[in-house]
């Protein structure tokens, strides 16, 4: 079944917006993101240069600081209910796996 | 040595893997793509070496500008970040390159890329395939048309045959194209959604190789067979016309672009070269198709068909069949031959001034393929009032005005006679069919049976 867009999140998106808690560069993410998952997942430049493109038009994040070519940008609040709403999913889902097997 | 090389370009817009895999070997044989042209991939020499290259898609970005937009110089920066290198860009094509041994790709999503493909997809090379599809429809409904109508001329002529073949093939390669991309796309949404990854493009580009290699043989040929015509010379000119029409708009492009002219105004003026080149070069072609065609009636060529000086070619002449007086003076002749593979047709007609007017006119189709004997036929009965209107009275029906009678043929030595007959009366028109030609004979002339029987013997031994 396709998935709705935006309803859930892939690895990917959801780690952009986490980086995107705090003010932070475009191209810093591309960095970010596999420290903080030890190198689980990489996002691709085309990838995130979409992406960020996309969560801007949904306002699910905004534009901070144009410094030249480079870019800064902080999650709103819409950004915030998609992270939540995709972290209140993945623990369900944990719960689902933990009553299970444990 | 050299340390420049090109290639023609011969993949699919979104044929996104097998631009990268064979740019990799280039890149094992010592090639680095440096230039996208409109039909040449330029490369430089370098240490043979293994490369990792990246075809990204930026929907954003247009041919007509003289430098990567903004957008697209941050999506640039992105990607050198992760050690990507622009190789060379062409439109919302960006082909990267990259020296590490497994870098990070450069779409990690396929959905996202998938979208990035089709929206470039949708303003280059789709809308293509909807001209090409259109114009070869149009081509294709006018030789339906013409083939309802006028069977005998598309069979008879080699010309006319390999034109609509031309472009039926061009309607098959451009099918094949479209049909490939939606039906990869279909699969790849369907992989990306369920497996999260890509699915790489079908690599086609030896099937489109043939088929556009199959077209331009076609179309050479076509036009090397009426070289002899001035609808040939027209063709051939048309042909030539718009193969400099679009190699000035894109010379004119690639001008502009290297004098760094705004998009709007690289636009503007590609729209208006696009339509001015093309009428420029038309009227140029059409004026000079009329010097050649002015000039070569001096020897036995004319518009539309072969021609013969004297009457003296024409196979059966007026004093054939009578003692008659038919000089230059007082007489009118044409004769006209078509061929093809298929079957060969002669037209001609004979026509003496002298009072009282007589003439002979006669068709005569040497069939060369069986198959087609029935088509011929049918299309010499249908159209066996031809040339004759003024005879048929305006107040008789469809039906009534004009009926081909079957005749006794043993007279004829034929297979099968018929006679046209006009509102029940009997015209000096007569279809003969003999085993590998079918002739029509019109005599307006009074003969005896035995004058017809030997004029259609001299036509039996053309």
């Amino acid at each position: 079944m396709p998935r709705v867009k935006f309803h859930t999140l892939t690895e990917q998106m959801f780690y952009i917006l986490l980086c995107l808690k705090e003010e932070c560069y475009g191209m810093d993410i591309l960095d970010k993101v596999p420290e903080m998952t030890d190198g689980r997942v990489n996002v691709g430049s085309g990838t995130l240069y979409n992406l960020l493109e996309q969560f801007l038009e949904m306002k699910a994040i905004r534009e901070t600081k144009v410094e030249g070519r480079r870019r800064s940008y902080i999650i709103t609040e819409i950004g915030e209910e998609m992270l939540k709403r995709e972290y209140d999913r993945l623990l369900a889902q944990a719960k689902d796996y933990e009553k299970r097997c444990f | 040595m050299t340390n420049v090389k090109y290639s023609m370009k011969s993949y699919a817009f979104y044929d996104r893997s097998g631009i990268q895999n064979n740019l990799e070997k280039q890149a094992e044989k010592g090639w680095l793509l440096e230039n996208i042209g409109p039909v040449f991939w330029k490369y430089r020499r370098i240490e043979p070496q293994k490369l990792n290259y990246s075809v990204a898609y930026f929907p954003k970005a247009s041919a007509f500008d003289p430098e990567p937009q903004e957008e697209q110089k941050i999506f640039i920066d992105f990607c050198e970040h992760t050690g990507w290198k622009l190789a060379a860009s062409s439109g919302k094509m960006q082909i990267f390159y990259n020296e590490n041994e497994n870098p990070v790709p450069i779409e990690t999503d396929p959905l996202t890329e998938l979208e990035s493909i089709h929206k470039s997809m949708k303003s280059t090379s789709l809308p293509g395939y909807v001209v090409i599809f259109i114009l070869t429809l149009l081509v294709g409904f006018m030789g339906i048309h013409e083939a309802i109508k006028h069977p005998l001329d598309i069979i008879t002529s080699n010309e006319q045959i390999l034109y609509y073949a031309s472009f039926a093939i061009l309607f098959i390669a451009c099918a094949i194209e479209a049909g490939a991309y939606f039906n990869w796309r279909r699969k790849a949404i369907k992989v990306a959604e369920s497996e999260g990854i890509f699915t790489d493009t079908w690599n086609h580009n030896l099937l489109t190789r043939f088929l556009i290699g199959i077209v331009i043989i076609t179309f050479t040929i076509m036009l090397a067979c009426g070289m002899n015509t001035a609808e040939g010379i027209m063709r051939f000119v048309s042909v030539i016309v718009t193969i400099t029409a679009i190699f000035s708009i894109a010379f004119a492009s690639y001008i502009l672009k290297k004098m760094k002219i705004s998009t709007d105004t690289h636009r503007s003026v590609y729209m208006l070269l696009c339509l001015v080149i093309p009428i420029a070069l038309s009227v140029f072609a059409v004026n000079r198709t009329m010097d050649i065609a002015d000039e070569r009636r001096d020897v036995p060529v004319a518009v539309g068909f072969e021609w013969s000086q004297t009457e003296k070619d024409l196979p059966l002449l007026l004093t054939d069949l009578a003692e008659r007086q038919a000089t230059d003076d007082n007489s009118y002749h044409r004769y006209e031959t078509k061929n093809s593979f298929l079957a060969s047709m002669l037209e001609a007609e004979h026509i003496s001034f002298a009072t009282p007017v007589s003439g002979v006119s006669y068709r005569v189709v040497k069939v060369k393929q069986n198959f087609v004997y029935e088509k011929c036929l049918t299309a010499l009965l249908k159209d066996i009032d031809h040339n004759i209107a003024y005879a048929i009275p305006d107040n008789l029906s469809d039906e009534e005005e004009k009926i081909a009678i079957e005749i006794d043929s043993e007279i004829w030595g034929a297979e099968e006679a018929y006679q046209l007959q006009i509102a029940g009366n009997p015209h000096e028109r007569y279809l003969l069919c003999y085993d590998d030609r079918i002739i029509e004979i019109d005599f307006d002339i009074d003969i005896t049976n035995e004058q017809a029987v030997e004029a259609c013997r001299i036509l039996l031994e053309i």
